[in-house]
C-alpha cells in the first residue's frame, strides 16, 4: 500500500464544484475564519479539502464523511497539531499549504508532506543556519528542497525518515513526502471525487 | 512594536484593520513557518540579543504582548 501525496494550487482544488466549506467541521470553519488573509483562508481552506480527497481515495470513504480531527503533542489539546482520522488508527495524514499551492498526502501508517512555491524568497542566512543548518549550508535553490524534507520530517513525526521531494514545474512548487513506505505522487483529477470514492479501501 | 507592525503589514498586504496586541498572529496566518526565521531575524535585530532557540516554544511568538513581554521588555 502507497502513501498517496498531491500537490494542487488552491484555484485547482476550489474548482472542484463537490468541494467546498460544507465539507469541514464546525471546529475548522471557527478556526478558518480567524485568518485574516482571504488569499490564505482559501490555502488552508484547499488544503483540508485536498487532505478529506486523499483519505477519501485511501480508504474508501466518501470524502463527505471523511472527519479531520487534531491533537497538540505539546499541549494536549486538540484542534490543532498534528491531524488525524478518529477511528483509523492506521492512517496518517498530513497537509500543507503556502502562498496559492497546497499538498496533502495520506498512508498506511505516519506521513508528513510539505510545499513550498519555488520561487520562495530564501530567509536570513544566519537564522535557517542555526534552523536547520543542512539548509544554511546549501547553495542555490538546494535550501528549499532541503527546507521542505525537513519540514515534511517533522510532521510525520519521530522517527528516521528518507523523504521523497520532487518539484511540480508547471505548479512552480517544491514539495516533499515522508512515509514509512513507498509513495505515489498522483495528480487531483485521479483523486475521484464524492460520486466516485477511493478504492484502495484500507 | 512599531517595527514588528510594520513588518507584519509588509508581509501582508492589503490587511484591513489594526493587528490587536492579543491577536493570534499563527492562527490569523499573518505568519507562517519560513517567516518565523524573518521573524527572530527582526526581533533579535530590535533587542540586540540572540534569541536562544532551544528555550523558546511557538507561543512565545503567538501575539504581539507575548512578543513584547518575552522580547523586548528588557
Amino acid at each position: 500500500m502507497s502513501t498517496l501525496a498531491v500537490v494542487a494550487t488552491t484555484a485547482e482544488v476550489l474548482a472542484r464544484p463537490e468541494l467546498g466549506e460544507h465539507l469541514l467541521a464546525r471546529w475548522e470553519l471557527d478556526r478558518l475564519a480567524l485568518v485574516r488573509r482571504p488569499d490564505r483562508r482559501a490555502d488552508v481552506l484547499a488544503a483540508r479539502l485536498l487532505v478529506r480527497l486523499c483519505a477519501a481515495r485511501l480508504t474508501g470513504q466518501p470524502v463527505a464523511e471523511v472527519a479531520l480531527a487534531q491533537l497538540c503533542e505539546g499541549c494536549g489539546r486538540s484542534g490543532h497539531g498534528r491531524p488525524y482520522l478518529p477511528g483509523r488508527p492506521g492512517v496518517g495524514i498530513s497537509l500543507s499549504h503556502a502562498d496559492g499551492v497546497v499538498a496533502a498526502a495520506a498512508g498506511p501508517g505516519p506521513v508528513g508532506v510539505d510545499v513550498e512555491p519555488a520561487g520562495r524568497r530564501p530567509p536570513p542566512p544566519a537564522v535557517l543556519r542555526r534552523v536547520l543548518p543542512a539548509a544554511g549550508a546549501a547553495s542555490g535553490a538546494e535550501w528549499l528542497r532541503r527546507w521542505v524534507r525537513a519540514e515534511a520530517e517533522y510532521k510525520a513525526g519521530p522517527g528516521e525518515w528518507r523523504p521523497e521531494e520532487w518539484t511540480d514545474a508547471p505548479r512552480a512548487a517544491v514539495a516533499a513526502v515522508a512515509s514509512r513506505g513507498p509513495v505515489s505522487v498522483v495528480e487531483l483529477g485521479s483523486l475521484g471525487s464524492l460520486d466516485s470514492p477511493g478504492s484502495l479501501g484500507i | 512594536m512599531e517595527p514588528i507592525t510594520a513588518w507584519l503589514r509588509e508581509k501582508n498586504p492589503g490587511l484591513d484593520g489594526p493587528i490587536r496586541g492579543d491577536e493570534d498572529l499563527i492562527e490569523a496566518r499573518l505568519i507562517d513557518s519560513m517567516d518565523f526565521l524573518e521573524f527572530i531575524d527582526l526581533l533579535e535585530g530590535l533587542s540586540g540579543a540572540e534569541i536562544d532557540l532551544q528555550e523558546v516554544t511557538i507561543d512565545d511568538f503567538r501575539t504581539l504582548d507575548r512578543v513584547q513581554e518575552k522580547f523586548l521588555s528588557a
